[in-house]
Order: C-alpha cells, then structure tokens, then sequence
C-alpha cells in the first residue's frame, strides 16, 4: 500500500475538453466514482462498474488512462471486450498453431523462421501486466461487458488476477509474463444476474447513476466542440436537455418502457438539431414558462431517440406512424 | 464497559445475516484499509459511499443495504458520548477507530497506523465478561486463524495465546476450523473426476499436434468438454446434538457449492437420521417422501453428503439409529454410487458411539482439516 500512495491518485479533472489529437470526448466523473476508482487503485482490486447504458462505463477506463499518462496514455491503455465464447486463456495470449503447421510445411522457411516465439500474440490482460513496471504508474485494463461470458469466465479470470504473483507462462516458449505492479481493472457488466459470489468478493463496486440535470448539460455542451456543424446557443442546450431529461423521467417511471433514451442518445439528438436548426425556422417555440415547445407536443427528430416501435407508439400516438 | 471496537462491523454482521449478499472478512479487513486512509469522509453520506463501494455487490440490494445502514449509524450515534472518546475523529458514531489497527495488524500487515498504545490497557480477560448493560451492546470476538504452515505455527503457539487474551474477539461463521481455499483444493479433485466427452468444437492445437504425428490431415481432433457432476444434494441433520456444528455445516455446503460449480445443489434436513421423509427446510413444514427423493437421484451424476454427528456428539450406541443409518444408506447406493458422510465430531469421539459403527457402510469423514486431506483417496474409491 505504501507504493500505491506515492503514485498519481485519480481526480477526474483531466478530461474536462475534447482532445483532438486523441478524438477523445470529455468525461466528468462524479466524487462517487473517483472515490471508487482510488479506493480499487489503494487496494489492487478490480473495480466493477454498473449502470445504464449510456451512463459512461465503457469510458471511464480510457479517462483513466488518459488522466494518468497524458498523451502516451494509448500505451498503457489495454481494452477487452468480451465475447460469450471469450476465454480466459484469451486475455492471456494467443498462439496461432495453423499459421506456424504451415510454415512448417513450407520448405522455404528456415528453422530461424519457425521459432514459436513469432506466433505468440499477447491478449490485453498480457499486454498490461507487461506494461505494469515498479516504479511506474500502473496500466489500466479495461474488461467490458464481463456478463457476457459463459459462468465460468468470471472465477478463470480470479485466478490470474488474484495471486500475489500476478504473473503467468507462454507454454510453447516458457516465457513467463509477470506484472511488476497490479494494472488497474476496470470491469464493466451489463447485467448484475449472473456473476458468481466467489468473483464478486474480490471486487470492489460502483453504480453509475443516470446523470442529473447539471451533469446532461455538462455533457452536451462540452461536446460543442465536437460538432462539426453549426452550434447551438447555450440558452437552447439548456431547454433541449431540460426536455430530454423529462423525457427519460417520464420512459423510466414506465414499465412498459423497452429502451430508456441514454446520454448517447441525447448527443445524437443534440447533433442533428444543430443541423436542422429548426429552432431559425420556427419549429420550436418557447411557452409561458420559458420551456420548450415542440411542434403538435411531439418531440421532434424522435427517431433520435425511440429505437423500439413501441416506445415510439407511447410517445407520439398511433398517428405518426 | 468497552463499545464496539471494530468500526461498523455490526453493520457489516447484519448485512451478511440479513441480506442474500455473501461477504467475506477479507472485504471488512480491506474496508478498515480504506476507512483508516480517510475515505470516509467526514459525514454518513460518504461513510455510506464507501460502504457501498466494498460491500454492495449487486445494486438490487441497494434499499435493504441504505436501511441497514441508517439503523446501524443511529445506533452508534445514540451509544456514543463525550466523555469516552479519546481522539476526536471524524463520526460521531465512531470512536476509537484507531484501536483495530493494533489486533488487524497481525492479519494485516499494511495497516498505516502503529498499534496503539492503548490497547495494552484494556482491561483483561475476566472483567470484559460483566454483561453489558445496553442491549445492543455484544462482545466481539476475533479468533485470528492462520494457514496451519506447521513449523510456525507450532513455534509461536506460545505467543499466540497471549495475543488472543489480549486482543479483541469477533465472531465470525466463516472462520471455524476449515480453510475454505484448502477445501476448495479438495472439492477441485472431485470435479475433475467429472465424465468428459468430444465436443462439437474443434481443438486447433490438438489437430496439429495429430497432423504432425499422422503427417497429413485426415480429421479434426474435436475439444473435449466436462459434464460436471450437475447434482449435489446436501443432507443435513440438524437440531439435538447438531445444533453447535450449525454454522459449521454452513460454511461446508457454501463453500461446496461454489467449489463444485454445480448448476443443481438442493438440501435436505433430517433429525438425528433420515426416516419415511426428508424436510426441505428447517423448520420440517415441507417434507419429500423418501421415493421421491430417490427418483432425483441422478445415478453417477449425483453426489450426496450427509453432514451429521452419527451419534457421535451424544456418545452412545443406538441400536435403532444405526439400523435405520443403515437401511436409509443401502437405499441411496442403489441409486449412486457417490456418498459421503461428513462428520464433525473429531474421530476419536467416534468410537464407542453410533456413528463408529454407521462409518462401516459409508466413507465417513472428519469436517475439518486433517479430516478432508483424506478426501482425495476416498474419493478415488468411490
């Protein structure tokens, strides 16, 4: 514990802007999940991390990444998106057995040419303990969408995540990769069903809540920057997240609701408004209380938005079809 | 009278008894790390953040955790006064929160904070028994286990009965005479004795490896997939002279069922020995006749443990028990094969009692430690 102390602690401020250079959006962790991300950092635990879709998961990582390496973060940022046939053998390395069988079977090749060592590719777990030196800031590992795994997944990866020695052996060469100092682990899962006990024990956990009103409006506008069209003035961002955050109130506290409009949705919405500009043609208007007004009530561009026919029925009535 | 010594742990305690979530020490110990660093924060809200980020693995439980933990803090607020404290920190519900470094730190080693002098002046053993005055209050116990590595052990014994007259206790469930990494070895032998067919998945590093034997490709070599055991079915005799090896019995059937991966783990209770029905639950009111219990019975995939004192922990030989032990086993070996009984009286108490003579029809063993080293032979035999 002493030698994490001494390293960059996480505060989430390095990412306030878009970064060109790296085509990264901006990211404004709440203190909950700062604390979370030092508290994983503190006690070489992975982090796991829950919440809506669209509520900045999958982001967190890179932030991290970006955060605590700067512009060389790439290197040290290793991400595995899981599949449900992805094995824990795969995050390790692969070894591409064909591709040598027929360079063997090539009499052109030269014994040089053949060693096992060429066809070892390490997977992202592998490359992070690699890049994990004492004395350095740790690498961050992302592993999405852990549920999507067959059961077993989870307690395979404890194994090489969870021994004091986190290190592991390249069979057909005998080299053994080991992580000087623990990566940090962000794990991201979708779905709090299916993990087993045993796994979540060695976790530590976060739930990323919708963002609020303050925190929507953040979002979008620091995302400007990245439209590449015309801007929207403040004033309107402002009312056009109001409306979107009613909108998301109104699908959550239905359970009829299929799929609830994410953040993700609500740039996309964002984005398409600055194109249109309807609001120089008139489209909206502002009513008495200084809300927006769409044209008929209905929410405008709802493709945008409602990505099931159902949801799109609720919303907009049968007669908009 | 000493308050509670170890910060939060009573809320920790009712989250594992009253929840469905399943927490280990490691995660209070890694939680006193965090909160000794600061992580607390100076008000409930964050001390309940903190909480949640070393203690609430599945969100849906988030409303029973807020509950719990409010009910807790109002407790230790309304225990805590002035006059008692010795460092002003940062709770009010929370004084002495520096005195767990000194105990922990054996178990623990990164703990920032040196142990305390006070804690050398806690009042010894006899007077902590006086009964405590408030309701809520509980003495806790804290029996420090260690990894039987012998030669250690058996050095600092000495020592060691010292630091446990001095220290706090807790008690915990999970902590009894088993080790649950040393069992789940154990259990890990048993799953690879698991049926293993071809799969419909090609082995690529198997087919090169026959292609260069064979020297041409004549046919994949298809991945071998484990048909794990899918059926555990406890058997546990509760009540009576089982009533202390609860927890114990407990511990055994988590840590089974987690070992084994088993899709199917279903429990049945009986008293003192299975008659004309098995309970599904304690308190008997749902029953299973013994034919159908029979009938899930699914042959070599089934495996059945009987977790009981056999009469051991009365001492006495009843010719009755062992009879009807014994019909009840004949009747399960028709089915499968793989049985064992789990006792957890040490075996020197086995001899003049019932359970010596119910050993002779079925592998009986020790739960404990020395006990399940044998597991691996016995399971061979099977």
């Amino acid at each position: 514990m002493s030698e994490t102390n001494t390293h960059p602690k996480y505060t989430g401020s390095a990412l306030k802007k878009y970064q060109e250079a790296h085509d990264l959006d901006p990211y404004f962790p709440s203190d909950g999940l700062i604390r979370a991300v030092e508290v994983a950092r503190l006690l070489e635990r992975p982090l796991l991390l829950r919440g809506e879709p669209g509520s900045g998961k999958t982001r967190l990582a890179e932030a991290l990444a970006y955060e605590l390496h700067g512009d060389a973060f790439e290197d040290y940022y290793f991400r595995w998106n899981i599949k449900s046939t992805t094995k824990a053998q795969d995050g390790l390395y692969l070894f591409d057995h064909l591709d040598r069988l027929r360079d063997v079977q090539d009499p052109n090749t030269s014994q040089e040419d053949i060693k096992p060592e060429r066809y070892v590719k390490l997977g992202p777990l592998g490359e992070a303990f690699e890049k994990s030196k004492k004395g350095q800031t740790p690498s961050v590992l992302l592993i999405d969408e852990i549920d999507k795994a067959d059961i077993d997944f989870p307690n395979d990866l404890l194994d090489v995540l969870e021994g004091r020695r986190k290190e592991f052996e390249i069979k057909e060469t005998g080299r053994k990769i080991r992580a000087e100092r623990s990566p940090i682990v962000i794990i991201t899962s979708n779905d709090e069903k299916e993990l087993p006990n045993a796994f979540l024990r060695r976790c530590v956990f976060f739930y990323i809540p919708f963002p609020s009103y303050e925190d929507l409006l953040r979002i979008a506008k620091a995302n400007q920057a990245k439209l590449l069209d015309e801007q929207l003035e403040d004033g309107l961002i402002g009312k056009l997240v109001r409306k979107f955050e009613t909108l998301y109130k109104e699908m959550r506290d239905n359970p009829n609701t299929d799929k609830r409009v994410s953040t993700s949705e609500l740039l996309d919405w964002l984005r398409v408004i600055a194109y249109y500009q309807p609001q120089a043609n008139g489209q909206l208007t502002i009513g008495e209380n200084g809300e927006l007004v769409f044209p008929d009530g209905k929410v405008i561009y709802p493709e945008v938005l409602f990505k099931s026919f159902d949801d799109w029925k609720s919303h907009l009535g049968e007669e908009y079809i | 009278m000493e308050k509670h010594r170890l910060p939060l742990y009573a809320f920790f305690d009712r989250l594992r008894r009253e929840t469905g979530l399943e927490l280990d020490m490691q995660q209070y110990f890694d939680f006193l790390k965090t909160f000794t660093a600061g992580y607390g924060g100076d008000d409930p809200e964050t001390l309940l953040a903190l909480c949640k980020i070393h203690w609430l693995p599945r969100p849906r439980y988030r409303k029973d955790f807020e509950r719990l933990f409010w009910e807790e803090f109002e407790k230790l607020s309304a225990l805590s006064t002035p006059g008692d404290r010795t460092e002003r920190k940062d709770e009010p519900g929370e004084p002495e929160r520096k005195q767990p470094a000194a105990p922990l730190s054996k178990s623990h080693k990164t703990q920032e904070q040196p142990p305390p002098p006070s804690v050398k002046e806690t009042p010894p053993l006899p007077e902590r028994k006086t009964p405590a005055p408030i309701d809520d209050q509980y003495e806790e116990i804290l029996i420090q286990f260690r990894e039987a590595a012998s030669a250690e052990s058996l050095r600092s014994s000495g020592e060691r009965a010292a630091d446990v007259l001095d220290n706090d206790f807790l008690f915990s469930d999970k902590y009894l005479s088993l080790s649950d990494r040393r069992l789940q070895q154990h259990w890990r032998y048993l799953r690879a004795r698991a049926e293993k067919q071809p799969g419909a998945r090609v082995d690529v590093p198997a087919t090169v490896e026959a292609i260069a034997c064979q020297g041409g490709f004549i046919e994949p070599v298809y991945q071998q997939e484990k048909v794990f055991r899918r059926q555990v079915m406890f058997l546990t005799d509760h009540g009576g002279s089982m009533a202390a090896f609860e927890t114990m019995a407990r511990h055994l059937m988590e840590t089974t069922r987690e070992s084994l991966q088993v899709r199917d783990a279903e429990q049945f209770y009986f008293h003192n020995f299975p008659s004309q029905r098995l309970f599904r639950n304690r308190l008997h009111t749902q029953s299973v006749p013994i034919g159908e219990f029979l009938r899930q019975i699914d042959g070599r995939n089934t495996l059945l443990l009987i977790i009981s004192d056999a009469g051991a922990a009365r001492g006495t030989v009843q010719q009755e028990r062992i009879n009807r032990t014994k019909d009840f086993l004949a009747l399960i070996k028709a089915k499968s094969p793989n049985l064992l009984w789990l006792n957890p009286m040490p075996r020197v108490r086995w001899r003049n009692s019932s359970a010596g003579y119910i050993s002779y029809f079925v592998p009986m063993l020790e739960a404990s430690k020395s006990g399940l080293r044998k597991l691996p032979e016995v399971l061979k035999r099977l």
